[in-house]
């Protein structure tokens, strides 16, 4: 929320701001090497809150770049907390969370905001702001964090829209859009300006089968441009989706699966 | 707990809401300074707010001014000349509506469509878990949800009590000739009025409207945000936005006008 920082003068300011827009997301990464996980869970421990999430015990795994892994959530324990870890909005009771090697608790206010921007996600449950059109929902993101002309934003969206099989973006609230369009349009925002990570809550959710392949399709892109996809789904789901590294929940203990 | 203890209770636990108020209010205020906290998406909540806060609200703004001029300016008028003090009307007028009743009655007008519109539309955004919608995006809450609510509605009550003031004296003006008191010549009326208008009034009307507007903002977003997981919060949040936000509204004025004017 804050800075601690304090402008004397408003010239050094205006330059601040135009210079930072260059190298807030390209400098960090240049310190990066190429294989460095994007996401890790070290050690992580948290209680389950009752109404919010579940339980997770001393959990550690590294999400690579260009990696798929999926996630099988246990029947009855959906409100897995890992997409909320994963993007710093819960603190683990024990263990730390990096995102591209830095802790998201060691990270200041407006760090943690533009990391988060790097991240694409599709909300399990309601994931969407309700007094703002599906198209506005969809591109918020980048338009907030970005300089993209909004021309530019678009054309990508209403790209990924097709992708997905919508005929377009829709334009109107999320209330009055079908709970499938709606899922869909989920999937554009997640993709939208090719986020480092993609956090996928069960993004199936509502959508009939013969749209997986489609979705499979970005993930596909995804990882070619070295971006981490994590699939959180249920056990049903699970043949349906590629081969790729799994984890499955049991309680609070996150199990990997070994082929 | 004994008598003392609950009124120690609840003087600590207000004396704690209002710093967390004006550190809210601090927070906006320094941080909507800051170029890089207005990316398009924050200009255009902005507008938006302005839209539903300043314009959306003109027309009842002006319905209210047009009566009250006929009831405050006429009356003014008339009585002032029967006492034989028409001179005194610029300063009457200016102490009577500019001073206070315009900034009192747009502030209650602006609390009663917007400050309640932000109250719930926050609680709601908080039950049904859009504000974490909006934190995963790397959207932060007060950079895009209070600060450019907080200056628009400032701006919008700003503007609405100008407006107010100016229908105000042309409604009065008019029925004050359609009745047969007061000057019939509108350069007279209008030198009259500037006569009694000082610059103790112009720091007065900022004063009124521009600070009021923030503190009805900071309540309501604290009030709204306050909700945690049930809908039922969310009326209960916005009667108390409405009912601190009025108080906020008399404490100020009163302050403001000892500070100016005594």
């Amino acid at each position: 929320m804050g800075t601690k920082r304090c402008d004397s003068c408003l010239i050094p300011v205006i330059l601040k701001v135009y210079f930072a827009s260059f190298s807030v997301f390209r400098g960090y990464n240049d310190l990066m090497n190429a294989n460095d996980p994007i996401l890790e869970f070290l050690d992580v421990t948290i209680a389950a809150a009752v109404r919010e999430h579940a339980g997770l015990s001393h959990f550690s795994a590294r999400f690579g770049p260009g990696t798929l892994t999926i996630i099988q959530m246990e029947p009855g324990n959906e409100q897995l907390p890992l997409a909320d870890l994963a993007t710093g909005l819960l603190c683990p009771a024990e263990g730390r969370v990096l995102f591209q090697g830095e802790a998201w608790t060691a990270m200041s206010p407006e760090r943690v905001l533009q990391r988060r921007a790097q991240i694409g996600r599709v909300f399990d449950g309601h994931g969407w702001i309700s007094n703002l059109n599906v198209n506005e929902n969809v591109t918020l993101a980048q338009r907030h964090h970005t300089r993209r002309p909004d021309a530019e934003i678009l054309t990508e969206a209403e790209a990924l829209a097709r992708a997905f099989g919508l005929d377009e973006l829709p334009k109107i609230r999320p209330a009055l859009v079908s709970p499938q369009d709606l899922r869909r349009s989920e999937w554009i925002r997640a993709f939208l300006g090719q986020p480092l990570l993609v956090l996928l809550e069960r993004p199936m959710q509502g959508v009939p089968l013969e749209h997986l392949p489609r979705l499979l399709g970005a993930v596909q892109e995804a990882c070619a441009r070295k971006a981490a996809v994590l699939w959180l789904t249920d056990k049903d789901r699970i043949e349906q989706l590629p081969p790729a590294a799994q984890y499955v929940m049991r309680g609070q203990a996150m199990i990997k699966i070994e082929k | 707990m004994t008598f003392s203890g609950t009124i120690g209770q609840y003087t600590i636990t207000r004396v704690r809401e209002t710093a967390h108020l004006f550190a809210v209010l601090g927070s906006i205020l320094v941080q909507a300074t800051r170029l890089r906290n207005w990316p398009r998406t924050t200009r255009a909540v902005f507008a938006r707010q302005v839209l539903f806060t300043g314009v959306e609200a003109l027309r009842f703004v002006s319905l209210v001014a047009f009566l009250t001029g006929i009831s405050v300016v006429v009356q003014a008028q008339v009585w002032l000349g029967k006492a034989g003090q028409s001179e005194m009307l610029g300063s009457v007028l200016i102490a009577v509506i500019l001073r206070e009743v315009a900034p009192l009655l747009v502030n209650f007008i602006v609390i009663g469509r917007s400050g309640t519109a932000i109250a719930v539309e926050l609680a709601n955004m908080k039950v049904f878990g859009e504000i974490k919608v909006l934190e995963a995006q790397g959207l932060d809450t007060l950079l895009y949800l209070a600060i450019p609510r907080a200056l628009a509605f400032a701006l919008s009550v700003f503007c609405l009590t100008i407006w107010f003031t100016i229908v105000a004296f042309v409604s009065g003006y008019a029925f004050g000739i359609l009745f047969g008191v007061g000057t019939t010549d509108p350069v007279i009326f209008m030198n009259t009025v500037l006569k009694g208008l000082h610059p103790a009034d112009v720091y007065n009307l900022l004063a009124k409207t521009l600070v009021p507007g923030l503190f009805t903002v900071g309540i309501c977003i604290m009030e709204g945000l306050s909700v945690r997981y049930s809908i039922t919060e969310v009326p209960q949040a916005a009667t108390r936005a409405v009912v601190r936000s009025i108080a906020a509204l008399f404490i100020i004025s009163a302050i403001v006008s000892v500070l100016t004017y005594i």
